[in-house]
């Protein structure tokens, strides 16, 4: 193990922080924009009574 | 805002509070410096993806004897989930890497295990992309879930069953501060929350996709049944 200054410890740390709520939010965010679109998609198709389009 | 969006918020907000946890009230590590902050969602992250794949397990043993497509639906949100905390859990880890083995990447058994249970799960989605949707794809990939897991204890155990450089239990060894071991916790909470919060809304999605296919595929074979008769 070597010993770590200060300085680049923190630049690791804030770029092990910056991708993890990058790739959580953004999955989070892609996931529920793509349920929204479904229910509106399925909401559509039970007032027309035809099949959803793909 | 439906309820999953309000949840979504919650959960967002729950993690910003283990955040504040992280960076305020936890203690610097006097050895690794800054950097050892890493732990806690890294840690937390690899559980929350065996929690994941645990899903996967018992959905796909749930499909394969009662053939339940809600268990199948489970094991399909279960296997995106893990592989996005498993992600999280690779790359924080590579990161924390560099500045204290001075490589981001080296062959230790947890690192190669880690990998491997990334490979297994990405494996699973790829059959159930590439295969047709049916009954045989949900079938073959239950199996591969279900043989997947394997790579679970073997991923949790390697750090005592084989010499590694990866650090060893430090929770059940009793290794860390009362604070940092708060800290710790109250971040598993959180990002438990979440995955569960993010099963849940995949679950939601492959409900919606499956409906859509049931009611698509009969309009399709009335659609090619009907082209002959409007050709003439």
């Amino acid at each position: 193990m070597t010993v770590v200054s200060d300085a680049n410890s923190a630049a690791y740390l804030a770029g092990a922080y910056v991708f993890a709520v990058v790739l959580l939010v953004g999955y989070l965010g892609w996931s529920l924009r793509k349920l929204r679109q479904l229910e509106r998609v399925q909401k559509g198709s039970s007032i027309s009574g035809l099949p959803p389009k793909q | 805002m439906n309820r999953y969006e309000k949840a979504g918020a919650g959960a967002v907000a729950l993690m910003l509070v283990a955040g504040a946890a992280i960076f305020l009230y936890a203690p610097t590590d006097y050895l690794q410096g800054p950097v050892q902050r890493i732990f806690y969602l890294h840690v937390s992250s690899a559980i929350a993806a065996y929690g994941c794949f645990a899903v996967v397990l018992v959905g796909g043993i749930i499909y394969l004897r009662a053939e339940n497509p809600v268990a199948d639906r489970f094991a399909r949100a279960g296997a995106l989930v893990g592989l996005v905390f498993t992600t999280v859990t690779l790359v924080m880890g590579m990161l924390w890497a560099k500045p204290i083995w001075n490589t981001f990447w080296t062959w230790d058994a947890r690192l190669t295990s880690t990998l491997v249970l990334w490979m297994i799960y990405a494996g699973y989605l790829l059959v159930r992309r590439l295969a047709d949707p049916g009954r045989q794809s949900a079938r073959l990939a239950a199996v591969v879930g279900i043989f997947g897991f394997i790579d679970v204890p073997v991923v949790h155990f390697s750090v005592t069953w084989w010499r590694t450089v990866h650090p060893g239990p430090i929770i059940v060894n009793d290794a860390l501060p009362p604070q940092m071991l708060a800290t710790f916790f109250f971040t598993l909470a959180c990002t438990l929350v979440l995955a569960g919060l993010m099963i849940a809304i995949r679950y939601r999605i492959e409900t919606l996709l499956d409906a859509a296919q049931n009611v698509s595929e009969p309009a399709k074979i009335i659609a090619t049944a009907r082209e002959p008769e409007t050709a003439r």
